[in-house]
């Protein structure tokens, strides 16, 4: 089963409360503000101003609502939709007489700090909170300025009332975000931990496959040097040996990271004979593509049978077309005999003069 | 004194070795070849007994690490039939000597058979294409190169992996004869391209006369 993307179960936990802020904020201004507003009209020292006030939340409700839904970040008309709602609060807060500021007519203390939620919760905790404690600080100075001091604890009551609901939406926004840099990070672990799983089994696989070439070809070879049982003053055993070391250096070799692989891997496997005095000259003419290991291995392996049991010399040659790659082999060596045959799209020819071979094969790409 | 059957042969090569080793197969060579005398300047080639030596062996790294054209152009220049032996074997150097007229260009890493049989042809004014020559003369990319043939890149490749004519020629299903005429007439149409030089001409005007070439196909 494929672990959810940490990062995109944080974004929808936060879109939830998103969502839900924008809930509360539109059921808060018709069902609790406007009943109050629509009242007492007469109370109110300018209606327009309390009538502009409303309609300003109205449009940052509807502005910031429709991209919360739409999943839009606010962008820069967040800074422009704060500066409203506080403007709203001024209209709001002096629109009505000094004396009712702490009644029920007054209708926006509750509202604006919804709408601060609203355009800044997702912004991280600080900026929403700064906001909330300038607009609570503000509603006190005015209180005092406009000479209610003596209704200052009415405020504290209510003010504990409205951050008691609206602080924990910002507590519960900080928690899920910690939350979701959490689920992340362990995203991330698990991610890597099944990326080193996979890579651990491919090596362990490549290996056993290895093991199992050689241990058909390698092994039995090392078991008879052990019990003896191999004679080396045979030169067909003493060749099954070369032959088999050659193969083990281009197994080495077939894990390095060059430009040309098949020259490297050949390299590999005219080593041992290099070794034993032969001269060996390896070159190339041409380029053509880059086979795949299976067709490199099929390629070099005939050319190593003949270099490995040659007598003193061996032309070894990388002739490259467009569409194709031979490798051939000139030396002074013993094969089966002469012909042609072709297997896995790998065409191998040899031809004796004397005591010199030749043997040529050749991939190629189409056939 | 001169045995016409005899070609003599003068070394410009700084390493004692590689003038002594050349001198055991010129003296091994059949038919006969006569080294007379050497040295790590092209003035041997210029002085007696190298001046009038029918073949100049030069190599062309002389001094460390710069390619001696202009005194190879200097030796061409005068008519001399000059074979470069070279440590390099990459294309580049192979077709600038050709170019300037040399008469083959070997590697040091290709045996005695190719530099006796070099120097047995330079001797006779007829066309030889050691190896690494065919390799640079079928990877041959400049804009003005003679066009070969599909036939002919595949003798000259065979000829380039396997250096027995006779096998290249079983493998071809071709006589040895026509073998050779494929490599011999890529041959004949580098000496007529590029910069004019006597050898060069000498080369084509021998061929034609040969009846190796037409002049059509030139």
């Amino acid at each position: 089963m494929a672990e959810p993307n940490g990062e995109l179960v944080a974004d929808k936990l936060l879109t939830g409360l998103h969502l839900a802020v924008l809930a509360i904020t539109a059921a808060v201004l018709p069902v609790f503000a406007l009943p109050l507003l629509a009242a007492y009209p007469g109370v109110y020292r300018s209606v327009a101003q309390e009538v502009v006030a409303f309609a300003l939340l109205t449009g940052t409700g509807v502005v910031a609502g429709v991209r919360v839904v739409r999943r839009r970040p606010l962008g820069k008309a967040r800074w422009v939709l704060v500066v409203a709602v506080f403007t709203a609060s001024v209209l709001a807060t002096t629109g009505i007489p000094a004396t009712e500021l702490m009644s029920e007519q007054e209708w926006s203390y509750g509202v604006i700090g919804w709408f601060v939620l609203l355009l800044m919760v997702d912004y991280g905790t600080t900026a929403p909170a700064v906001l909330l404690g300038v607009h609570t600080v503000m509603s006190f100075a005015q209180l005092v300025l406009v000479g209610q001091g003596h209704e200052v604890a009415d405020l504290v009551v209510v003010t504990a009332v409205v951050l008691g609901l609206q602080l924990p939406v910002l507590a519960a926004a900080a928690a899920l975000r910690t939350l979701a840099a959490t689920v992340v990070a362990e995203t991330d672990r698990a991610e890597r931990v099944r990326t080193a799983d996979a890579v651990a089994e491919q090596l362990h696989a490549d290996r056993r496959e290895r093991f199992a070439d050689l241990a058909a070809t390698t092994v039995p070879l090392l078991t008879d040097l052990t019990t003896g049982r191999a004679d080396l003053s045979d030169e067909r055993v003493r060749a099954a040996y070369a032959v088999a070391a050659a193969r083990l250096r281009r197994l080495f070799a077939e894990h390095d990271e060059v430009e040309d692989p098949l020259l490297h891997e050949l390299a590999a496997c005219v080593d041992p004979a290099e070794r034993n005095g032969v001269v060996v000259h390896l070159e190339t003419c041409g380029a053509g593509p880059t086979p795949p290991l299976e067709v490199r291995r099929a390629l070099t392996e005939p050319v190593l049978e003949v270099v490995t049991t040659a007598g003193s010399r061996a032309r070894v040659t990388v002739l490259g077309t467009p569409e194709s790659v031979t490798v051939s082999v000139v030396a002074d060596a013993r094969v089966a005999g002469e012909g042609t045959d072709s297997d896995h799209g790998i065409t191998v020819t040899r031809l004796v003069d004397g005591d010199t071979v030749w043997l040529e094969a050749t991939w190629r790409t189409r056939t | 004194m001169a045995n016409p059957d005899v070609t003599t042969v003068v070394v410009v090569d700084d390493h004692p070795a590689i003038v002594s080793g050349i001198g055991v197969w010129c003296a091994a060579a059949d038919p006969p070849v006569r080294l007379v005398d050497s040295g790590p300047t092209p003035l041997v080639a210029w002085t007696d007994p190298g001046l009038s030596a029918d073949v100049v062996v030069f190599d062309l790294q002389l001094s460390a690490g710069v390619p001696a054209y202009a005194e190879l152009r200097r030796l061409i220049d005068a008519g001399r039939q000059v074979i470069v032996y070279s440590m390099r074997e990459d294309r580049d150097p192979i077709l600038s000597c050709l170019e300037l007229g040399a008469f083959a260009y070997l590697a040091k890493t290709e045996g005695p058979g190719h530099l006796v049989h070099a120097i047995h042809a330079a001797g006779r004014g007829l066309p030889y294409t050691p190896p690494s020559m065919a390799r640079a003369m079928t990877t041959d990319t400049r804009p003005d190169r003679p066009r070969l043939t599909p036939r002919e890149v595949d003798v000259l490749v065979n000829w380039f992996a396997c250096e027995s004519k006779e096998m290249v020629a079983r493998k071809l299903n071709l006589s040895v004869r026509t073998v050779s005429s494929y490599i011999d007439r890529v041959r004949i149409r580098y000496a007529n391209v590029g910069r004019p030089a006597p050898t060069k001409a000498a080369l084509v005007a021998r061929a034609i006369q040969d009846g190796l070439i037409g002049l059509d196909e030139l």
